[in-house]
């Protein structure tokens, strides 16, 4: 009897596995940034003056952050919202209270490589999956290797609904039929203290969110690298946003109404999607599936294959598949 | 998150963590769906209560709300109406007598992962009257109050699954 009851205790609403997985959304710092922190410091005493004269340094500078409500982008506007794109290419995307991008900030030189300005305007998810479809396309996302087909987005909320934006990604990214379906996307909550620090080590926002939830001996590793471990993948499966059943129903009706403006007959579907206990992400790739279906020769790699070249800033530089390029993408 | 906030957190967690599970145990049909929400409820009270400094003068209360407003949205998005279930037309208990402990019978023969693993076979009322007896200990006529319906159907109810358990169990090891 007790054994019975034990067994439920842990495995039907266990409160200290609920508690560890909401210690995980509520608490993006880690272990590892902290030890070396202290490590690096020459004491508490150290760390507090230095802190405040940084501090004070950063307050006269004109991109100086402010914490609470509102940032200043590199331009000088005022932003509410930041979200980081990790492919590599690597970008930052000032966001407005409207959830529009009014700045982009490539962070490397492959980022350079894409096409930006039409972006500007845009609501953010919309422009989170036009880079991601670029890159796919400009051969960045290698679809075969799973290591290489990961995108890492960061946010960091100044004083807009972080929630609506998060949820917004999902919903864009989960529905799309411009990206490739084994193109993996993981959001991370980050604060604006782990940006400073991003800032500080000189690595993106996600590469610094990547390796602040596992022990690397402080070494900051590619997305690549982070996810060719499967035990790190695991880590940050637990440690992403999950796309919830809301997400999923939104995502099934967006994929559903856009099937409807194609003139399918979506009954079947409609109907799956009330049913109780139908299996939302086969359903989801069902959709897909559908689409799919409209355009057999089209693949979504390589039907836009033109659109961006024109946008290519290095001419000699071509992304088809090649190998040496894929090792230059993997830093 | 800062150290007092966590602990604050963890306490007002550990206080309220059985009620409000069980709350939402007995609205839920999916104990994955009910696992999220109870996540989503404690989030926003770390977010909006926590971390903000702010007090409320009864955390449980807030909580409950919190909870009302979530499964609101969960419904919505699901299009499904809350569980509710119906008493049985013959209320009448099938010879059971309270000095046959049916339960030893079944326990003390079988695995206990195994049973919980074959609770999931069974019908979501059984599954719901065997979950909150296990795992929250509750009486038969605090089940009944939190399902609405009579103590008789959960005495009923119960005894059947455990026969049913027993019967999904031999036909699982044969």
């Amino acid at each position: 009897m007790d054994k019975l009851k034990q067994t439920f205790n842990e495995n039907l609403l266990n409160e200290d596995k609920i508690l560890h997985s909401i210690n995980h959304k509520i608490k993006p710092k880690n272990d590892w940034f902290y030890h070396k922190t202290f490590r690096l410091s020459f004491g508490l005493l150290t760390l507090v003056i230095l802190s405040l004269f940084i501090s004070n340094i950063i307050q006269s500078q004109p991109d100086k952050i402010v914490k609470t409500v509102g940032i200043t982008t590199p331009r000088n506007q005022l932003a509410y919202a930041l979200v980081s794109v990790d492919i590599n290419p690597s970008f930052e995307l000032y966001v407005d209270k409207n959830d529009r991008v009014i700045e982009i900030n490539p962070i490397n030189e492959e980022a350079k490589t894409l096409s930006i300005d039409q972006l500007i305007g845009l609501e953010v998810q919309d422009v989170v999956e036009d880079l991601i479809k670029q890159a796919q396309d400009l051969g960045y996302i290698n679809l075969i290797d799973t290591n290489q087909n990961t995108v890492i987005i960061s946010t960091i909320n100044y004083g807009i609904d972080g929630e609506k934006l998060i949820k917004n990604i999902q919903v864009k990214l989960g529905s799309s039929v411009n990206i490739d379906r084994s193109v993996k996307s993981y959001i991370i909550r980050a604060t604006d203290d782990d940006r400073e620090e991003a800032k500080r080590e000189n690595i993106s926002l996600g590469i610094y969110m990547l390796n602040g939830i596992i022990q690397n001996n402080g070494v900051p590793m590619s997305v690549q690298n982070f996810v060719s471990d499967l035990n790190n993948l695991e880590i940050l499966e637990e440690y992403a946003e999950k796309t919830n059943g809301t997400e999923l129903v939104e995502i099934i009706q967006a994929l559903i109404n856009e099937l409807v403006t194609k003139g399918i007959d979506v009954t079947s579907f409609q109907n799956r999607l009330n049913r109780e206990g139908e299996d939302l992400e086969e359903l989801i790739d069902d959709l897909k599936d559908q689409f799919e279906s409209l355009n057999p020769n089209t693949s979504s790699v390589d039907k836009n294959d033109d659109e961006y070249e024109d946008d290519e800033s290095d001419d000699d530089k071509s992304y088809d598949d090649s190998k040496e390029d894929d090792d230059e993408h993997d830093d | 998150m800062s150290n007092n906030h966590n602990e604050k957190f963890e306490t007002i967690y550990r206080a309220t963590f059985n009620i409000l599970s069980k709350y939402v145990y007995f609205k839920v049909a999916n104990i994955s769906d009910v696992e999220d929400i109870i996540q989503n409820i404690y989030i926003n009270f770390y977010t909006y209560i926590v971390k903000k400094n702010k007090e409320v003068d009864n955390v449980q209360s807030y909580l409950i709300q919190i909870a009302n407003n979530e499964l609101t949205k969960y419904y919505k998005s699901k299009k499904e109406l809350p569980i509710t279930f119906s008493d049985e037309t013959n209320h009448l208990i099938e010879n059971i007598q309270s000095d046959i402990n049916i339960e030893h019978d079944v326990l003390n023969t079988f695995e206990p992962i195994k049973v919980f693993e074959l609770v999931k076979e069974l019908e979501l009322i059984d599954q719901k009257i065997i979950g909150a007896h296990f795992r929250y200990e509750m009486t038969f006529k605090e089940i009944a109050l939190s399902l609405l319906i009579s103590e008789n159907t959960v005495k009923t109810r119960y005894y059947r699954a455990l026969k049913e358990l027993k019967k999904l169990y031999e036909l699982n090891i044969e």
